[in-house]
């Protein structure tokens, strides 16, 4: 197992699961629309994407991979653009951790990260986001 | 693994920039504090001794420069071909690009976002030639061919032997998939 492989994998997993909860939490504050359906959209992105990184890590023999925390830091979620905004800031520090993945890895894990890079920095677009130069770096 | 949902089309420090371009500079200096390196202890043993003791040490520091002294050529960049290719794909896109400046926003936004492309990997120079230039096939393709150049980036990326690369040449790719995904939709 590598050591920094896993470390990588793991911080990734971490951030997934703070991902999962928040939109989770942005989903259960916003009426049915077109805000509701990009929210579900990284939601179950996200979902899924912490269940690919807890397999890969137990493939890799992780028996303790980081679970989910009882909470996370929820912002004022009062009007549909302040959950759109916490969304972007979501997605935003997603797309910057996918860049870390990108890096610190190789291969199939490398590949599967980029193209998380790339699908979330698009999402960024559905919360009033605006497209960049290095999105994830800058 | 795969990719949970989205298709992977779109596709993304040490600085790598930095790797393509070395100031010469580095290479002076370098060879500079060597060339002290090499004399300064030469001085503390003079300063420390005399008479036929400094002539006999100064014969065996004489011997020792004239060793060879040459600071030993850099490793190649494994990743410089990598780096070459991507450039060159941007700097056609580009190149394509640049005669139809006038067509709107979305061109010119697009060059900037290649010329800014370009300058991170230290090609701000780089050659590239438009495979075509007429306005019609600018237009009606450029979303096409923008998400071609996104896919090179991505597999470059995956290629990349340098992490920070990797993540440079992937962001690369994603940003243009926020156009192809908003502007060029």
């Amino acid at each position: 197992m590598s050591g920094t492989l896993t470390s990588e994998l793991r911080a990734a997993l971490a951030t997934e699961h703070a991902a999962v909860y928040l939109f989770a939490a942005f989903l259960s504050r916003t009426s049915p629309g077109v805000l509701a359906d990009a929210l579900r959209e990284s939601y179950d992105f996200h979902r899924a994407a912490r269940d690919l990184l807890a397999e890969r890590l137990a493939s890799l023999g992780d028996t303790a991979p980081p679970g989910a925390a009882p909470a996370y830091h929820l912002p004022a979620l009062g009007t549909s653009a302040a959950v759109r905004s916490a969304a972007l800031a979501t997605e935003r520090k997603a797309t910057v951790g996918y860049g870390d993945l990108v890096a610190g890895t190789t291969g199939a894990d490398r590949e599967q990260a980029i193209a998380w890079l790339s699908a979330t920095a698009v999402r960024q677009l559905g919360f009033g986001g605006v497209p960049s130069d290095l999105p994830g770096i800058s | 693994m795969t990719p949970p949902t989205p298709a992977r089309s779109t596709a993304p420090s040490r600085n790598p920039a930095q790797s393509p371009a070395r100031p010469p500079s580095r290479a002076l200096s370098r060879r500079a504090a060597l060339g002290l390196a090499a004399t300064a202890p030469l001085a503390v043993v003079l300063s420390a001794c005399s008479g036929a003791e400094v002539h006999d040490r100064l014969d065996s520091g004489v011997d020792r420069m004239r060793a060879p002294r040459s600071t030993p050529p850099a490793p190649a960049n494994p990743d410089q071909k990598l780096v070459d290719q991507a450039a060159s794909a941007i700097a056609g896109m580009r190149a394509a690009l640049l005669p139809h400046r006038a067509a709107g926003a979305v061109v010119t936004n697009l060059i900037a976002l290649h010329t800014a492309h370009l300058k991170a990997l230290g090609a701000s120079h780089a050659d590239g030639s438009a495979a075509s230039s007429t306005i019609d096939s600018v237009t009606t393709q450029l979303a096409a061919r923008e998400r071609d150049l996104a896919a090179l980036l991505a597999t470059k990326a995956g290629q990349a032997q340098d992490g920070d690369l990797a993540r440079l040449l992937a962001s690369m790719s994603a940003a243009i998939a926020q156009r192809t995904a908003g502007e060029l939709a």
